[in-house]
């Protein structure tokens, strides 16, 4: 069955800040169910690389949480279009897989993008092999990613925040 | 006067991170050609010891997500075989269809998303499905892909690391119905395996892969009634023939500098490679039907001593892993969930099953209480890095004409070959190649 609404965390939970999408999405997780309509599921979907394809099939709006690394301060949370992406020879394809720019030019190229997919991306600072746990700027960034990741539910699924 | 240098320090489409370093003297001749893997080590074989019994096959799935399943089965086999423990034909059987699973996923993988796009020249599968001739085959290839992952989670519980096998057999098993659904999926895609056989035998039977030949020690697991997947005596295509649990006597290890792999080569003889090539060669006569009649209309014919045919190798194993899985699906009907029964027993043990990239090995020492006193894994990958130093060693002579780019490409191809996965290793790639002129 399709859901309205997919959220999906992306990250490794022990590269530090690389874990921050996962983080946002227990985060969200620990919100009163209330505040998040019925039809939206939460996914920690760790790296999923081409994995994104068969998760997007699962439904029509999309939101990723991910770590973004542009240069600008840690803790900054983007938000943007996938269409807004940066092209990807940008952004070299992973040693491990693919990264979400990748997914979403295949899914592009093969008519499976979701008819919405919105990347909010939180600019990290550490990507520490090895340990767990954010650092201070990226862990008090996530109650804004939580909130932005709130009003994006709000915008696709056209209500209002109230 | 310089020298020729060919390096690479992290080479994409592989699991893992090393470099590849090739120096290539004023005369044409090899002055090194190393692959060093950075991965850093994973300490599994440490901090197993101590735990209980049963946590090994659960923690030596965490080594990899490409071949959870290799490790975890040949970790079950050996404990089980260590403490005496019988499991069902059901169980056995039920194994091996979670092993094809995996094999069809990697396989898939690997020749679409990691070799294909040298192949054909493209920097990735991405920039292989803007091509709008192959854009409907790499479609295709992630179905296939997906196939396997589905049967995986169907058995297994879960996408990658499985909830459902454990010590003495299964925790649950799947209904007949989900398996019916997905023999009818495994049929339909049957047809795009052949095709997959067809057009990788166009890519690899051109000059100069198709030239590039170097005769070798192929390891492997053996059993004249059954392609090895999960069982089978130790054996190579030079007289190695001998029971999987005596590997660590046969097959010895050693540190290499600026490696963090250990490097190994049979007793009283030399190096050697595993994977699928060198299963292919040395078990042709037991895949199935249509893989070796579709062998023979691509004109391909064991032996087979040229690496970059292992692509063709694994085409002919997705061929041959459907077939299996349909035939194994057959024959488990409706899985019944049976009682699992065993006792801790003191013993010591070894068993080899053959991952994707090829021969793994687990084992060890367990006490009367099911402790773990001993543990030792070797994954495929840290087999093949003295073998592809040969590869380099051969071949980068017999392509000296090329460019830097297209020779450094060369010689990347050459890693791949060996569908190399450094996480289990340890990891690695980078490749560094420099003439002096």
């Amino acid at each position: 069955m399709k859901a309205d609404l997919l959220v999906i965390g992306c990250g490794n939970e022990w590269a530090s800040d690389d874990a921050v999408g996962l983080q946002v999405i227990r985060s969200l997780k620990e919100l009163d169910e209330v505040k998040l309509p019925d039809g939206v599921e939460l996914i920690e979907a760790g790296t999923p690389g081409l994995n994104l394809l068969d998760l997007w099939d699962r439904a029509d709006r999309v939101i990723i949480v991910d770590a973004v690394k542009s240069g600008a301060a840690p803790g900054t949370v983007h938000s943007f279009d996938a269409s807004l992406l940066p092209p990807r020879d940008v952004m070299p394809v992973s040693s491990h897989g693919v990264n979400i720019i990748d997914a979403v030019e295949l899914g592009r190229l093969l008519g499976r993008l979701p008819a919405q997919l919105t990347v909010i991306g939180v600019e990290i600072l550490s990507e520490q092999p090895f340990h767990v746990g954010l650092t201070p700027e990226v862990e008090a960034a996530v109650p804004r990613a939580r909130e932005r990741v709130v009003e994006a539910i709000t915008q696709h699924l056209g209500k209002q925040k109230e | 006067m310089s020298d020729r240098r060919l390096y690479v320090d992290y080479l994409a489409r592989m699991e893992g991170d090393g470099a590849m370093d090739i120096v290539i003297g004023e005369n044409g001749e090899i002055k090194k050609a190393a692959w060093e893997v950075w991965e850093p080590p994973r300490f599994f074989e440490a901090f197993l010891i101590g735990r209980k019994v049963e946590e090994a096959p659960e923690l030596v799935q965490r080594i990899c997500g490409i071949c959870p399943h290799a490790h975890h089965i040949a970790s079950l086999r050996s404990m089980e075989r260590a403490m005496g423990i019988k499991v069902s034909e059901q169980t056995r059987l039920l194994r091996e269809l979670m092993h094809y699973s995996d094999w069809i996923m990697s396989h898939a993988l690997h020749v679409y998303c990691l070799a294909a796009p040298d192949f054909v020249g493209f920097e990735s599968v991405v920039a292989m499905a803007g091509n709008p001739d192959l854009l409907p085959i790499v479609g295709k290839a992630l179905g296939l892909k997906r196939l396997g992952n589905d049967m995986i989670v169907a058995i297994c519980g879960n996408e990658i690391q499985n909830r459902t096998s454990v010590l003495g057999g299964f925790t649950a098993v799947p209904s007949k119905a989900t398996l019916q659904a997905l023999k009818e999926r495994l049929k339909a895609a049957k047809e795009f395996a052949f095709e997959t056989v067809k057009l990788v035998v166009q890519l690899g039977n051109v000059a100069p892969y198709n030239k590039l030949e170097r005769k070798a020690e192929y390891v492997s697991l053996y059993d004249p009634k059954r392609y090895p997947i999960n069982e089978g005596r130790l054996y190579s295509n030079d007289g190695l023939d001998v029971p999987d649990e005596e590997y660590p006597i046969w097959i010895l290890e050693k540190h290499v500098m600026s490696c963090n792999c250990k490097h190994a080569t049979i007793k009283g003889k030399g190096i050697f490679a595993v994977g699928p090539l060198m299963r292919v060669n040395n078990n042709f006569g037991t895949m199935s039907a249509d893989a070796r009649k579709i062998a023979a209309e691509v004109g391909f014919s064991v032996p087979c001593f040229l690496p970059y045919f292992s692509i063709v190798a694994r085409a002919l194993e997705l061929v041959h892993s459907i077939d299996a899985s349909i035939e194994l699906i057959d024959v488990l009907g409706e899985p019944k969930l049976e009682e699992i029964k065993y006792e801790y027993k003191a013993g010591e043990s070894y068993a080899v099953v053959e991952a994707a990239r090829g021969s793994a090995m687990h084992g060890g020492r367990v006490d009367k209480n099911g402790i773990i006193q001993k543990y030792d894994l070797i994954a495929p990958t840290a087999r093949n890095i003295a073998s592809l130093e040969a590869d380099f060693k051969a071949f980068v002579p017999q392509l000296l004409d090329l460019s830097d780019e297209d020779l450094t490409l060369k010689c990347e191809m050459m890693v791949r070959n060996y569908d190399p996965c450094q996480s289990c290793a340890t990891h690695s790639i980078k490749v560094n190649l420099r003439r002096e002129k």
